[in-house]
């Protein structure tokens, strides 16, 4: 293959032309991991597959754990791979993260667990409850279960409940490296364009859809109202005065306020719908958004919610609410007016980010990811710019003027940058969230003696309950039977023959 | 009754075949072999070369219903339909979209949905007559009036709550089942114990109130009258007689249910973590694995065909003044 050059047996290089820093991030993907190429040309000799024998469902790796059983429809576990390579438990850590617990097993052979069993629980509530009865080592926190594991203080921390304290859980908090946006489709005649009044009537929906109330509502306060297209932790992310949205915030007071409807107002009239109205009908503007509903409950709350937003400026929302695949084909076609989608970061770069609103990425035209097909020249030549330097200040310099681009021009209402709670027992060791490598299961350890102690303690049977049931029932059915035995020594009324 | 028998095999087929084209037509006015091959291969970064490749390999590159490239014979026979509802009828399902063999899954996956199938289908025949019997014994009395409320009640509530109530109460607070899982073999009994109960507990209701109608209007016909004139108690009249000459109208609703037991619970399966055939339909949907749809809608056809044939023959046990002709 070229470029590619073997040292020895367990070592090669790759050359790659010009400069490409997203390599090393490509590297460290599922898809890089090595796999021993007789496996392969085991799994391809006929009849494997009608013999469910495939490499996707029993793999072979170089990894710390081994698949041992493979049932995603019920149980997976991982045994330790007694062949792995060998790898320590980092010696060192800053200070910080030596003082969180987080180097509680130095220069330990990984992994530091023998087996982890993963369990399918499709229902939140059985799932939640196993978790407090100790059979599950870690959660997440769902909606159901919010109320109960987690407070949140008047200066909107998350913190564990009382109940969660008393338990010994460890609560771990996590900005997800996504954004979910709205999008307007720039291609659009009524939201789309570059003129002053398409962008003024996008910069206006900006500030009347509220997304810090959005959080508040539908996501118990779990995220951050995003400034731009980059999310916290990646490189290019600023914080404070200088990361605020001037087209939505204001700075005041040390901290960003929400600009007022007014505002949002008076850009509705500077677009020329005064008060909402579309001179040329008379009537409310009517836009479209487009969005895929699964049907349940939720759905309609939040679509209402979405409604009430455009109708504080005036504007009434026609919803388009349809099937994924359908979504998706208007997406591909252009025929979207206004819609809701988000992105998952492939690896740590804003690169990873910038790009959807790189013009060549444009989805009608290109098949890319850019699904609003912004296309603004400017931003496309710093994009080029920016995409393969390395994180230093010009390329700071360069990530802001593309942010300050798609504020201004809005092709996207910037909505949530989402964060995550997770909660692990007592006796899982602290270990660093890490939000984009996946294995991280290697550094993992558990006090397995204080699992079984506590888990015997929280789960002995309740067996006096049931004795007191059956004397109940017994003595309910104690009319029954004076009522069957009376009724035996009855006469039989002239009606029943 | 062999004649009736190939008569009702016979009809098997186009009915078969309708249920086929429907399920193939609606699927496909929903997902498109595209969108199939985006689920599988995920949404991100997915190039028309990828969705192409897929489609080839599972055989959905080919048109729907007509292959306008193909003359003859073959413009039928060269289409999707074609090709994968076929081997339906040799009951050979292939492999499923994700590359498993369905039918080996359906023998894996049928046992955790009978484990439970099968104890709440008797155990909950065997409450449900007891109960609609006492009510009928105690008939007009305080006791009935109670038994039936009660049946309302039990009636009227949602089997979300069973199953919740049924988690906390006996998983969480009284812990002595686990609250959801399955392991197999002889493991698999406390598992299963509580959706049973579960299931049998909410259809207390509805089955017991049925029955009393059923055992109510048999008590009100002539050979009662006769049988309590001759002086039998009303256990004996109840059980010998009334009970027997029921059967016919409670047969008809559970010989037809039989066969299908095995296609499982989908509401029971997903809350109690049963790897059953029940979560195995969902989870194809929502995968938009058609194969496995397609298989498990055909076969779930098939078993309702054969039992409302078995629900003829028992008919004819039941009551030998039946002939099937």
């Amino acid at each position: 293959m070229q470029g590619v050059k073997k040292i020895d047996d367990y070592t090669f290089t790759i050359t790659i032309k010009g400069l490409y820093p997203q390599f090393n991030y490509w590297l460290a993907m599922p898809f890089f991991a090595p796999i021993p190429w007789e496996a392969e040309r085991f799994y391809a000799e006929p009849d494997m597959d009608d013999r469910n024998l495939g490499l996707g469902w029993y793999p072979v790796g170089t990894g710390p754990f081994m698949l041992s059983e493979n049932n995603p429809n019920s149980q997976m576990v991982l045994d330790k791979n007694p062949h792995f390579h060998g790898e320590p438990f980092p010696a060192s850590s800053t200070k910080e993260d030596k003082d969180s617990g987080f180097l509680h097993h130095p220069k330990q052979s990984l992994p530091l667990i023998n087996k982890a069993i993963y369990t399918l629980e499709k229902e939140a509530i059985p799932r939640w409850s196993k978790f407090l009865q100790g059979y599950y080592d870690l959660s997440g926190v769902s909606a159901d279960s919010f109320d109960q594991a987690i407070h949140i203080t008047p200066d909107g921390e998350a913190m564990l409940t009382p109940e969660m304290k008393e338990k010994g859980l460890r609560l771990t908090q996590m900005t997800d490296p996504s954004i979910f946006y709205m999008g307007f489709n720039m291609l659009d005649k009524v939201v789309g364009g570059k003129s002053d009044r398409a962008r003024k009537l996008r910069q206006a929906i900006a500030i009347a859809v509220n997304y810090d109330e959005n959080i508040a509502i539908f996501f118990n306060g779990r995220g951050l109202p995003a400034q731009g297209p980059i999310p916290p932790g990646i490189f290019g992310y600023l914080e404070g005065k200088v990361g605020v949205n001037p087209y939505v915030y204001q700075w005041q007071d040390n901290k960003r306020v929400r600009r007022s409807i007014k505002d949002a107002k008076r850009l509705m009239k500077q677009a020329g719908y005064p008060n909402g109205r579309d001179p040329k009908t008379g009537h409310a503007l009517i836009l479209n958004y487009d969005v895929p509903a699964t049907g349940g409950p939720d759905d309609k709350a939040q679509l209402n919610w979405m409604r009430k937003q455009f109708a504080r400026i005036g504007i009434s929302l026609n919803i388009r609410a349809t099937q994924y695949n359908r979504f998706q084909e208007k997406m591909r076609s252009g025929n979207a007016q206004i819609f809701t989608w988000g992105w998952n970061a492939d690896y740590p770069d804003p690169e990873n980010f910038l790009f959807l609103l790189y013009g060549p990425n444009g989805k009608v035209k290109h098949g890319g990811e850019n699904a609003a097909n912004f296309n603004n020249p400017e931003y496309d030549r710093l994009f080029d710019l920016m995409k393969n330097r390395p994180n230093d200040d010009e390329r700071q310099q360069i990530i802001n003027k593309m942010v300050n681009i798609a504020r201004h021009d809005s092709p996207w209402v910037f909505g949530i940058n989402t964060q995550s709670l997770s909660l692990s027992q007592q006796w899982v060791a602290p270990f660093k969230p890490n939000t984009i490598s996946q294995s991280t299961l290697k550094y993992m350890a558990i006090d397995v003696p204080l699992r079984n102690q506590l888990r015997t303690k929280w789960n002995s049977p309740l067996i006096w309950p049931i004795a007191l049931f059956v004397v109940a029932l017994g003595l309910l059915l104690l009319p029954f039977l004076f009522a069957y035995f009376r009724r035996l020594k009855q006469q039989a009324p002239r009606s029943m023959l | 009754m062999t004649g009736y028998l190939i008569r009702r095999i016979l009809y098997m087929i186009p009915i078969l075949m309708g249920i086929n084209i429907l399920t193939f037509a609606l699927f496909f006015m929903v997902n498109s072999p595209d969108d199939m091959a985006r689920m599988q291969l995920g949404q991100k970064h997915v190039s028309q070369t990828a969705i192409d490749k897929w489609k080839l390999q599972r055989g959905y590159d080919l048109p729907l219903f007509y292959n306008e490239k193909k003359v003859g014979l073959s413009s039928i026979t060269q289409t999707l339909f074609f090709q994968k509802s076929v081997r339906l009828f040799a009951f050979d399902f292939g492999v499923s979209d994700a590359g498993r063999d369905i039918s080996y899954d359906i023998s894996q996956r049928m046992w955790p949905s009978l484990s439970i199938a099968v104890p709440v289908l008797i155990l909950g025949l065997f409450v449900n007559i007891v109960f609609a019997m006492m009510m009928a014994f105690f008939r007009s009395s305080y006791l009935d009036l109670s038994g039936v409320v009660f049946c309302i009640i039990l009636m009227s509530v949602s089997t979300m709550f069973y199953i919740i109530g049924g988690q906390y109460l006996f998983g969480k607070v009284l812990k002595l089942v686990p609250i959801s899982g399955y392991e197999h073999g002889v493991d698999s009994i406390k598992f299963v114990i509580l959706p049973i109960l579960v299931a049998v507990i909410s259809g207390i209701g509805a089955g017991s109130r049925w029955y009393r109608t059923l055992f109510l209007e048999e008590m009100n016909k002539d050979y009662v009258k006769t049988a309590r004139a001759k002086g039998l108690s009303e256990v004996r009249v109840l059980f010998h007689h009334v009970l027997k000459n029921a059967m016919l109208p409670i047969l008809t609703g559970i010989v037809v249910i039989i066969p299908s037991l095995f296609m499982g619970s989908l509401v029971l399966e997903s809350f109690f973590g049963v790897p059953g055939l029940g979560s195995y339909i969902i989870d194809a949907i929502q995968q938009q694995d058609f194969a496995i749809v397609r298989a498990m809608v055909f076969l779930g056809s098939v078993l309702y065909i054969i039992g409302l044939m078995l629900t003829d023959i028992s008919y004819t046990i039941a009551d030998p003044r039946v002939r099937l002709s």
